[in-house]
């Protein structure tokens, strides 16, 4: 059968969206149900979904998820690298250069604490 | 360990890690100082882009870093051109941002432009073409938004950012398409497949290739890929907005020339007859809706589009000479974008911050140095000896007719001459109209204009003058300077 | 590189920055500035004029401009040679002296430092004119003269009539510079390279008719720039500028520009002697002459009387270039820079300690109060009106004599007649202005001798008026002979004169002088020109009606062409073409201009049709 090549393929996307559906499924029919008013908004991260629409937005919580993206992101890319360079002929280049971009992100977190990006007021 | 310094020859981008390096340094000195206290970041910045300046004479010209970037004196010249002009716009940034908001990262946000400038010009992968983009346009993002203010500058950055988004996604599908036609990314296909008889290249190829060029043709702003160019160049600071007009257009430009057949040199007609198309197309409608507009800003946007028209033609030349007669154009065209902007930039807290060209009535006699430099500048856009645009058109269109191209000469003389109606209507409004009302009563002097104005934007203006008129009078020795 | 020349034009040009740039900061004393480096300047001419005197000096580059063809590069490069230095040190010399001069003459001004910038730059586009190498250089440089010319006799822009003045001066010169580029461009079409001395070397390939053609158009050009008939009526006008301007621009050096274009052309002039080019030059230089002088009879404003008498001393010098005698026509424009640069510097001494009075029938008496400056008047007036061994007879008379050997008497009488002319006017000059009863209604009291500052340089001036002509002295051998005839070849003049029409050139001008005495010295009130000539003398005083005659001959019927021109040409043709160019223009641009709301939308669709039509273009056309 054609199929058995891709058996992992599938298998992942199955055990993936398992992992999500009982996730979800489980919490509900297991987890202990205490309603309240914050509860029930439809946003979870405080903005209120009724009234005007054009109104000032305290933009303090985007910039640090922004922020904190932008560092997991950075550090997820070194685990290709790693993986990738470990057989390479020049894998102390590698190695060296993934120092300096760490000193890169240093320089940034720096410049963000001192510009007072994470201060929350 | 030093094999791999022999085989990565770093040192051909060591101008490019010599920019960055001040940035950083900028950043971390803007983290422990306030604003308002900021040790002038500008000179810090200008520090490094002349050091950066000064070691591009020393580096080996060459391939470097695995065959990613390879350096040689087009690609020099053109980032001097770049670094210089980076140099000037920081100048006039203390002027436009006062003492108060963003000066470090604005310095730091130009350095970081200019490497990608370095980046594209010099790249031989797509990969590091595509790094280089996106480090120049990043910055340019922000510092378009950098009025905060100003609804029309944080309308122009987040268009500005849309867009090239955009750009960047057809870039990306064009460079997949690329991938599946020639097994890598190396960008050296391009001039294989378009050598003379060559095996035709597939078609998959062309719609990679089509992908690609499109992202460079939008960030020159040729027709019709233009339209950001408008809202942008209207609504960034007038001093950054100096710098979009060069800085994207040299990288660009020289990024194009290394995917683009010169000429008749590949023996392919559709690329020829397609340039052709668009730089005459971009010329001609730059020229036509700079005629209608009345904002000053707005119109120099619509003239450099027309500009870049004018310079697409450089790409009908087979051989050396269309791309060093670019190279002067490119040279001169920032020298000129930098006076008038930084005379836009100087006289806007006077006039009304909408900068209609009415509102520059008078400019003659209320500041008299001003209005001289700009109408140098708006000569020399026109194209009138003895400036600096007169010779860059010269040289151009000069090679043009020599490659047999007549008709595009022909299309680009009547378009200079329909420009001037748009530029000279400048000076005369300048010069002979009163001034208004407003602004009477608070500039008296003719020079009163002059002291007001910060020392380095004097200095600045006052070296993209000299240089507009140099290149005008000896471009023998203008040519010299730039090119090393 | 020549140093000592270089920095001959290089200092003036210093000069006019630091007073353009800097000198509202030192008003009072940017004349002083001024005068300094035009001595430094006139210094290093001295150098170079004696460092150069014994080889041929190559020309060197200065810097190079811009390429015309494969084959040719217009470069700013200078010609040093022995005509060239001759005329660098009289620019340098008579420039520097009216420099002083005017230091005096502009004290009471507001803003001298234009006036001193603007001047040291006419000093540097002169010398540069001067030093050209090839005609477009030169060209550029004649223009610029013009360009200084236009803003220096509209120095007190605002007065309408200086302005009105620099504007005619700059539109009737643009008539003759037509004929200048017209024939670069013809030189061009058949040598392909502007290089005066290469085209002097390959010129006996051209056939007559050609030769006649540019001769002509370069005469074009001299009638303009040196103001002959038909186009010199600019030249009186240009008397709005202040004084020292008239002496130095409008006498001395940019007037005789146009003779020293045609000499440094020679080789071009030199090949068909005969043809009607020179025919035309000779004539319209004795008609110039000779209507000038007539004209000079009868004007009252005392630097009217020597702008005409400027006009009449050029005719001369072209009666010489069309009888190919260069290096007369050479002599004379030295001697005369030094004489009339004297007669306007003392005029100006007059009409400053007069209070800017002008007019010479409310002056007299004059000498007793200014005796000076008198003295240096009446020496002008005789070197001007040939009065022998003065430096004016040996220039006019041997351009008279070469006109006459050349076998031209009609040309060599009408010369005679202007002689006379001259004589009496000159005369007339200094009878009335400095001798007689004082006729004006004001007191006297106030006029005084001329400051020192100003006394010097006429002084120095009068020195040269009276001496500068042994130079040329004998005739044909002398020093100025020998020194130029290593670059300018001219056919050598056969034969020699008789004694008869040897007196006859002498004797015109003594003959003008005792006239002029003759009428003017008997009377207490001299009388009006009009009763001594009768209905001619009418004609003298209206300027022989030439203004009408231009008025009703040229100006009416050029003014119907222009109406014509301007309703047919202008308005129908250029306007209408540029106008439909720009409706055409601005109607897409309208058009255009809804595609450009800026939505975005607007600019993703358009983006994105234009990398659709890119697709569609290589599908369709195939590559």
């Amino acid at each position: 059968m054609f199929f058995i090549n891709y058996m992992p393929v599938i298998l992942m996307f199955a055990v993936a969206a398992g992992f999500a559906v009982a996730n979800v499924l489980l919490s509900a029919l297991f987890g202990p149900y205490r309603a309240s008013a914050a509860k029930m908004e439809p946003y979870e991260c405080g903005a209120h979904p009724v009234g005007d629409a054009r109104k000032p937005v305290v933009t303090r919580f985007y910039r640090v998820a922004m922020l904190f993206l932008l560092f997991d992101v950075e550090v997820a890319l070194m685990l290709p690298v790693l993986t990738v360079y470990r057989d390479y002929a020049f894998k102390w280049v590698a190695f060296t250069e993934l120092f300096l971009f760490m000193a890169l992100l240093v320089v940034g977190y720096v410049y963000i604490r001192g510009r007072g990006g994470l201060e929350w007021d | 360990m030093s094999s791999w310094l022999q085989a990565s020859n770093w040192l051909v981008m060591l101008p490019e890690m010599i920019i960055a390096f001040f940035a950083l340094i900028i950043l971390l000195v803007a983290a422990f100082t306030k604003d308002s206290e900021a040790p002038y970041p500008e000179s810090l910045a200008i520090t490094g882009l002349a050091l950066a300046f000064i070691s591009s004479y020393y580096i080996p010209e060459g391939v470097g870093y695995y065959g990613q970037v390879a350096v040689d004196s087009v690609s020099r010249t053109a980032f001097s051109i770049a670094i210089l002009g980076g140099m000037l716009v920081l100048g006039v940034v203390p002027s436009q941002f006062g003492t108060d908001t963003m000066r470090s990262e604005t310095s730091a946000l130009v350095l970081f432009s200019l490497c990608g400038v370095g980046f594209m010009v010099t790249a031989q992968h797509l990969i590091m073409l595509f790094l280089g983009i996106e480090l120049l346009s990043l910055p340019l993002y922000i510092m378009a938004g950098m009025r905060t203010r100003d609804p029309r500058s944080r309308e122009a950055a987040l268009k500005y950012f849309i867009v090239g988004a955009f750009a960047s996604a057809l870039m990306l599908f064009g460079m997949a398409i690329y991938l599946g036609a020639n097994g890598d990314l190396l960008m050296n296909h391009f001039a294989l497949s378009f050598q003379k008889n060559a095996v035709p290249p597939t078609l998959i190829f062309f719609a990679g290739w089509i992908l690609i060029s499109t992202a460079m043709l939008f960030k020159l702003g040729a027709v019709p890929f233009h339209m950001w160019v408008l809202d942008v160049y209207q609504g960034s600071p007038s001093s950054i907005t100096a710098f979009m007009t060069f800085a994207p257009k040299i990288a660009a430009f020289f990024a194009l020339a290394k995917m683009w057949p010169l000429g008749s040199e590949s023996g392919l007609s559709t690329p020829i007859s397609m340039m052709y198309l668009l730089s005459f197309l971009t010329m001609t409608a730059g020229n036509m809706m700079a005629l209608m507009q009345r904002n000053i800003k707005r119109m120099l946007a619509y003239s450099s589009i027309a500009h870049g028209g004018y310079m697409l033609m450089a790409f009908l030349i087979s051989g050396t000479e269309g791309i060093h007669a670019l190279l002067f154009y490119l040279a001169v065209y920032a020298l000129m974008n930098i006076g008038a902007f930084t005379v836009i930039t100087l006289v806007a807290p006077s006039r009304d911050p909408e900068l209609s060209i009415i509102s520059l009535s008078g400019l003659a006699k209320t500041h008299t140095y001003l209005a001289v430099a700009l109408a140098i500048c708006l000569f020399s856009l026109t194209g009138l000896p003895p400036f600096g645009g007169f010779m860059a058109k010269f040289f151009l269109i000069k090679a043009v007719l020599a490659s047999g191209n007549v008709y595009i000469a022909l299309a680009a003389i009547f378009n200079s001459l329909l420009s001037a109606y748009y530029y000279l209507r400048v000076v005369l409004v300048m010069t002979t109209r009163e001034p208004l009302a407003a602004d009477s009563d608070e500039l008296i002097s003719p020079s009163a204009g002059f002291t007001s104005i910060g020392l380095s934007s004097r200095i600045a203006l006052a070296v993209a003058i000299i240089g507009v008129v140099i290149s005008g009078i000896s471009p023998d020795f203008f040519a010299r300077i730039i090119s090393l | 590189m020549n140093l000592a020349v270089v920095f001959t034009f290089l200092l003036p040009l210093c000069g006019a920055l630091i007073n353009g740039f800097l000198g509202q900061w030192f008003r009072k004393d940017s004349g002083t500035v001024a005068g300094t480096i035009m001595f430094g300047s006139f210094m290093c001419a001295l150098i170079a004029f004696f460092q150069n005197q014994a080889s041929p000096i190559p020309s060197f580059t200065l810097w190079h401009w811009f390429p015309i063809s494969d084959t040719y590069t217009a470069d700013m490069r200078i010609l040093v040679d022995h005509l060239s230095l001759t005329m660098a040190v009289m620019v340098t010399g008579v420039g520097f002296l009216i420099h002083v001069f005017a230091v005096g003459y502009m004290d009471h001004e507001a803003a001298p430092e234009r006036f001193f910038c603007y001047l040291n730059f006419f000093v540097v586009n002169m010398l540069l004119l001067v030093f050209s190498d090839n005609l477009v250089m030169m060209f550029v440089f004649w223009e610029g003269v013009g360009l200084m010319s236009y803003l220096l006799i509209g120095f007190w822009y605002y007065k309408p009539e200086a302005a009105s003045a620099g504007k005619k001066a700059f539109v009737m010169n643009r008539v003759g510079d037509t004929g200048f580029v017209l024939a670069i461009f013809w030189l061009f079409y058949y040598f392909h390279t502007f290089n005066i001395l290469e085209i002097a070397g390959k010129v006996k390939e051209l056939p007559e008719s050609v030769v006649t053609g540019i001769t002509l158009l370069l005469f074009l050009a001299v009638t303009g720039k040196s103001a002959q008939l038909p186009l010199f009526t600019w030249l009186p006008d240009a008397m709005e500028g202040p004084t020292p301007v008239s002496a130095l621009i409008h006498a001395a050096t940019m007037v005789t520009a146009g003779i020293y274009m045609v000499t440094r052309n020679h080789a071009l002039f030199n090949l068909y002697p005969n043809d009607p080019a020179h025919m035309v030059i000779l004539t319209v230089g004795a008609l110039t002459a000779l209507v000038a002088a007539a004209i000079a009879l009868g004007q009252n404003d005392i630097k009217k009387v020597l702008a005409y008498s400027t006009v009449s001393q050029l005719g001369f010098m072209v009666m010489a270039l069309g009888v190919g005698c260069y290096i007369q026509a050479v002599f004379h424009l030295l001697t005369h820079a030094c004489f009339k640069a004297l007669l306007f510097l003392t005029a100006g001494a007059v009409i400053y300690g007069m209070h800017h009075e002008q007019d010479m029938t409310k002056m007299g008496g004059l000498a007793k109060r200014m005796p000076m400056t008198a003295a240096c008047f009446i020496i002008g007036c005789l070197a001007l009106a040939g009065f022998p061994l003065t430096a004016g007879y040996f220039s006019k008379d041997a351009i008279l004599s070469a006109v006459l050997l050349k076998d031209h008497p009609y040309a060599w009488a009408a010369g005679l007649l202007a002689a006379v002319f001259t004589g009496f006017y000159s005369t007339r000059a200094v009878w009335l202005t400095f001798f007689g009863e004082w006729r004006s209604s004001h007191a006297p009291d106030h006029i005084h001798e001329t400051p020192r500052v100003m006394l010097m340089p006429l002084m120095i001036l009068a020195v040269l008026a009276l001496g500068a002509g042994f130079a040329g002295w004998p005739e044909g051998s002398g020093m100025l002979y020998k020194y130029l005839e290593v670059t300018v070849k001219q056919p050598e003049l056969k034969g020699h004169l008789s004694m008869a029409n040897w007196l006859a050139t002498i004797l015109p001008g003594l003959i003008g002088i005792a006239l002029g005495l003759f009428f003017y010295a008997r009377g207490k009130s001299p009388a009006p020109v009009v009763a001594l000539f009768g209905p001619i003398g009418n004609w003298f005083v209206q300027k022989l009606y030439l203004d009408e005659i231009y008025e009703f001959l040229i100006v009416e019927p050029t003014k119907i062409f222009a109406q014509a021109c301007y309703y047919i040409g202008d308005k129908a043709m250029i306007d209408g073409f540029l106008h439909s160019w720009y409706n055409v223009c601005a109607f897409g641009g309208s058009r255009m201009r809804r595609l450009h709301s800026g939505h975005l939308h607007a600019t993703l669709a358009s983006f994105l049709a234009g990398v659709v039509a890119l697709f569609a273009y290589i599908l369709v056309r195939g590559y």
